[in-house]
């Protein structure tokens, strides 16, 4: 923190540097096989309620999951739920959100969002995942574009949700 | 227009060979217990992998897919300033139950809860105009999202019409004298609460059971002994109040009767008052003890009184409402459900700084314990939201 507030504010050609590494970095996320895909739009009609995201992760975390909806937003262009799940031998708690959007262009603008939160340089840490149309993953997180849905599945979530 | 802002960070970045492999099982030295462990990487990869077959399946066209259904009887709505008002959906099916709304002008109205799983939508008006609100809504299952628009009119609300003695009837009544508060009015107080120019507005409950003796024993006192009945009771406290409060130009007091609906305004007179309610006859009135109608019908008149802030006659005063009664409501629920309302109105004109200051007392007269109960339950509910809006006393 001492050193975030003693480096001077980042200069033009810093922040246009920025937006061209995230630019760059979000082109890499493609998915090859999405290339290939109709380009028509496309939507989700996946159910995403507790329930059903508590049987998904079941089948890969085990049933002794539990699944509660942390926080909820709703606005005339999207619908945001941040679920966490926790399970009873595992030390950390999982955090998946959803953001379900009116179209994909505001799904990637979600996406480059998120890139541009990263402290540190994302080319650096993050490298593509492969799943979705646009995906890249960290050590700890998965984030991922499908259709008009911007996922993102993490672990020592973002401190002040 | 919305604008939403979050603020995401990451930190604790590792390598991804470091969390690749499951970390070894590590137990408690002195149990034996196994002690619980990070979650190994490849996991959240199978998740993210599981979730996004799950999406990849239910693919659709934007035609397709499952949008809230929106149902609204209504296109455009007229309201009162000062008055909360409910916007319902008649279709309910497979929404998500948080139902923000998105407000044109939120100077003129304010959403006071976030949706209700009945598709209700709860405002406040609060300036007149004409605004618009959106109403927001997401499916409970897919979470596309929709909306439905609805015009507001917002229109200056008007006290009900206020019957009972004129002002200048009531400057004639006006007399003076020197006696203290009743003790009852001022237990628990802090003294400064003494200079505070009240408009005290008493509730007396004046149903037949007030014509029974203090100890509730039907026969022990005669109908002549009426001074050692309930009412004779709460008539020789109203007597000694109103004689008290003439001491003060400050002070206003206004009385309502529960069953026969009589009531005198600006009262400067305790015998005058004394006589009129001695004339009342309880044993008429013979029914259900309902609270509700008279609560909302008093905060209709008082509160946007106090939130205008522009009582130019009286000049603008905190409301203490006094209730007196020898048992619990009939119509508990919907007294309470008023009292909610109030106290989200309070809290909501403290957000915007501006303080109105209210206070409900509950007078048991009598013994009656399950009563006593009720209200100790109503003091310790609301008088824990706001530590002054509902006390009680026996």
């Amino acid at each position: 923190m001492a050193s975030m507030l003693d480096s001077p504010p980042p200069s033009l050609l810093d922040l246009r540097s920025l937006s061209q590494e995230i630019e760059n970095m979000f082109r890499k996320s493609e998915t090859p096989t999405a290339v290939a895909q109709p380009t028509w739009p496309k939507c989700t009609n996946a159910s995403l309620d507790p329930l059903t995201v508590n049987a998904l992760l079941a089948s890969v975390l085990g049933d002794d999951i539990g699944v509660s909806t942390l926080h909820a937003t709703v606005t005339s262009s999207e619908c945001r739920v941040l679920y966490g799940v926790d399970k009873p031998d595992i030390n950390e708690r999982v955090f998946i959100e959803f953001t379900q959007c009116i179209t994909s262009a505001a799904a990637e603008a979600h996406m480059r969002g998120y890139l541009s939160s990263f402290e540190v340089s994302p080319s650096k840490v993050a490298w593509p995942a492969n799943i979705g149309a646009y995906s890249l993953q960290t050590a700890q997180s998965v984030f991922w574009i499908r259709d008009t849905m911007f996922a993102k599945i993490f672990v020592n979530g973002p401190t002040g949700i | 227009m919305t604008f939403l802002i979050n603020i995401y960070w990451l930190s604790n970045f590792y390598e991804s060979d470091i969390l690749d492999d499951p970390v070894e099982e590590k137990t408690d030295g002195r149990l034996g217990k196994v002690l619980p462990k990070p979650l190994p990487a490849h996991l959240i990869r199978d998740v993210a992998h599981e979730i996004d077959h799950h999406l990849a399946k239910c693919s659709v066209s934007p035609e397709g897919q499952l949008k809230p259904e929106i149902a609204l009887p209504i296109q455009n709505l007229k309201v009162k300033t000062g008055e909360p008002f409910q916007i319902k959906l008649s279709t309910v099916n497979n929404l998500h139950e948080t139902k923000p709304s998105e407000i044109e002008d939120t100077s003129l109205v304010i959403q006071v809860a976030n949706g209700s799983a009945s598709g209700e939508y709860t405002f406040f008006a609060m300036k007149a105009g004409k605004t618009k609100i959106r109403l927001v809504l997401a499916h409970a299952e897919s979470l596309a999202v929709g909306f439905q628009d609805v015009d507001i009119v917002v229109v200056q609300n008007t006290p009900l019409g206020i019957q009972g003695p004129t002002p200048s009837v009531v400057r004639a009544m006006a007399v003076q004298e020197t006696q203290p508060l009743p003790t009852w009015a001022s237990e628990n107080e802090d003294d400064d609460l003494a200079q505070i120019p009240w408009e005290i507005v008493c509730v007396v409950d004046d149903s037949s059971s007030m014509g029974l003796p203090l100890n509730g024993k039907v026969g022990v006192t005669s109908p002549n002994h009426i001074d050692r009945t309930r009412w004779g009771l709460l008539c020789k406290v109203l007597n000694h109040l109103a004689d008290n409060i003439a001491l003060s130009d400050e002070v206003r007091l206004d009385v309502y009767l529960l069953t026969s609906g009589q009531e005198w305004r600006n009262i400067r007179n305790g015998e005058k008052l004394l006589r009129a309610l001695q004339e009342v006859n309880i044993k008429e009135n013979i029914g259900t003890r309902r609270f509700n109608p008279i609560l909302k019908k008093l905060l209709r008149i008082y509160v946007p009184e106090l939130e205008r802030g522009d009582d130019t006659e009286t000049g603008t005063r905190p409301l203490w409402l006094i209730i007196l009664t020898d048992s619990a409501p009939h119509d508990k629920a919907a007294m309470e459900n008023d009292l909610l309302l109030l106290t989200e109105r309070l809290r909501l004109r403290a957000m915007v700084k501006l303080e109105i200051h209210i206070r409900i007392q509950f007078v048991l007269v009598g013994e009656n314990k399950d009563a006593a109960e009720y209200f100790k339950y109503l003091e310790s509910k609301f008088g824990a939201e706001s530590p002054y809006l509902v006390s009680f006393y026996s």
